[in-house]
């Protein structure tokens, strides 16, 4: 395969990260809870994607998933470094009146109700519901088992299965 | 939709997508932060390799930094160093480097010697000064188990780190990941133990600051490798303390290769 230039590698690069983005900032608002938060974390994920994309030896087979791996990871590992005095991505603030990602009631309760469960609770969620992952796949996103999925996942839905019936009421009124 | 999907989590990703869906997301702003970021790490790694671990600790980003290797490193190396180092020329990456992976590869990880709140007393040990928390943003004492420990401070006011980094490979490897895309090699010098030493020189760019930048690499045999960095400023957004960082390439290879950190 020719090598590429890096003006090209660039290109490709923003083109992936124009397409991926969005989709990558709803998994870390739900996973973090706060725009600022994601936003960070979205920034974090696809920078380290751009510096792998730009290695010499750095193809990715499948940069969509390597993202959301590496945004699920990332994500992860500030919840880890807690201790360390870094900023985690997993604590969720305290309401942010100018966070502009803050909106419906239901999104409000959503988020209240995230903040409530384990990270990696969290983290599962997102991926099965919001990605549509299966469980093997969420497994290998997090580096876990997949009956460890299964189990974070019957747990943390428990919490969230009212909110969805509330939420589908709420519209259907 | 998956098939172990009951109508129920079927309501809770409907839940999820609905809520989501009209976030606004400035899809613009988080491709440029994320570009420039992107950048500045991809510098680390490439022209910066010699001296990336201290970098980040140093938290200098060293977004535009020019890498201007010495021409003798790891002649005069301290307690721990070699009497007769050998030159290594870097080769390309190491095989599994050019396979292509889906996910990212694990995060390597060594028993290191140290903890990340003992390096500074140690470091002062060695150069005894006046040791104060470098700014908040990039002062650290960061303890991440297996995978690094790492400290950056202000030394006699000067922004400094020591770090402990696991790697993936041999010390020719990681040497030679070091390198690659750098627009200079750094002179990788072995030594009898199998580690390799490296050491250096940055300065960036007027537009930066033209902060100068010393720092040396041990690359140990035993999976990580120890870093140390000395600044000409007290951060990378502060001016110029000095014309000259206060610690030389040859007093950090010193300090990496010296005993007191076993």
């Amino acid at each position: 395969m020719p090598k590429r230039s890096g003006a090209s590698q660039e290109q490709e690069f923003e083109e992936f990260a124009q397409a991926r983005a969005a989709q990558l900032y709803r998994s870390a608002w739900l996973l973090c809870g706060s725009h600022h938060q994601a936003e960070d974390l979205v920034q974090e994920t696809l920078a380290k994607v751009y510096a792998r994309w730009r290695r010499p030896f750095g193809r990715i087979d499948n940069p969509s998933a390597y993202a959301q791996t590496t945004l699920t990871r990332t994500f992860l590992g500030g919840v880890r470094r807690r201790s360390s005095g870094e900023q985690p991505y997993a604590d969720v603030p305290e309401l942010l009146v100018d966070d502009p990602a803050a909106g419906t009631d239901v999104r409000l309760a959503l988020r209240a109700l995230l903040a409530e469960l384990p990270a990696a609770d969290r983290v599962v969620l997102v991926l099965r519901y919001l990605e549509d992952l299966s469980v093997d796949e969420v497994a290998d996103r997090m580096g876990i088992s997949s009956g460890a999925v299964r189990n974070r996942s019957m747990r943390a839905l428990e919490r969230v299965r009212g909110l969805a019936d509330d939420s589908l009421r709420i519209r259907k009124v | 939709m998956h098939d172990d999907h009951t109508s129920s989590d079927t309501r809770v990703s409907t839940l999820f997508r609905d809520t989501t869906a009209d976030v606004d997301v400035d899809v613009a702003a988080l491709v440029r932060g994320s570009i420039d970021r992107g950048r500045r790490k991809h510098r680390r790694q490439t022209i910066g390799t010699t001296l990336a671990a201290a970098v980040s600790v140093a938290g200098l980003v060293g977004a535009v930094l020019t890498l201007a290797p010495l021409p003798t490193a790891g002649n005069s190396i301290g307690p721990a160093g070699a009497s007769t180092p050998t030159a290594v020329s870097p080769k390309p990456s190491a095989p599994m480097a050019t396979k292509p992976t889906t996910i990212p590869t694990p995060p390597a990880t060594a028993n290191f010697p140290v903890r990340a709140a003992q390096l500074i007393g140690l470091f002062k040990q060695l150069h005894p000064g006046r040791i104060q928390q470098a700014e908040e943003r990039t002062g650290r004492i960061r303890d991440d188990g297996k995978q690094s420990q790492s400290a950056s401070f202000l030394w006699n006011g000067f922004e400094t780190g020591v770090s402990f980094d696991a790697y993936h490979g041999t010390p020719a490897q990681r040497c030679a990941e070091r390198n690659d895309g750098a627009k200079t090699s750094t002179r990788c010098v072995e030594r009898p133990d199998g580690s390799i030493l490296m050491s250096g020189q940055h300065q960036a760019p007027p537009e930066d600051g033209s902060i100068k930048y010393n720092g040396a690499v041990l690359i140990t045999a035993d999976g990580y490798e120890i870093s140390a960095s000395s600044t000409s400023s007290a951060g990378k957004e502060e001016p110029n303390l000095a014309a000259e960082p206060p610690l030389t390439p040859k007093q950090l290879e010193l300090v990496v290769t010296s005993k007191i950190w076993f």
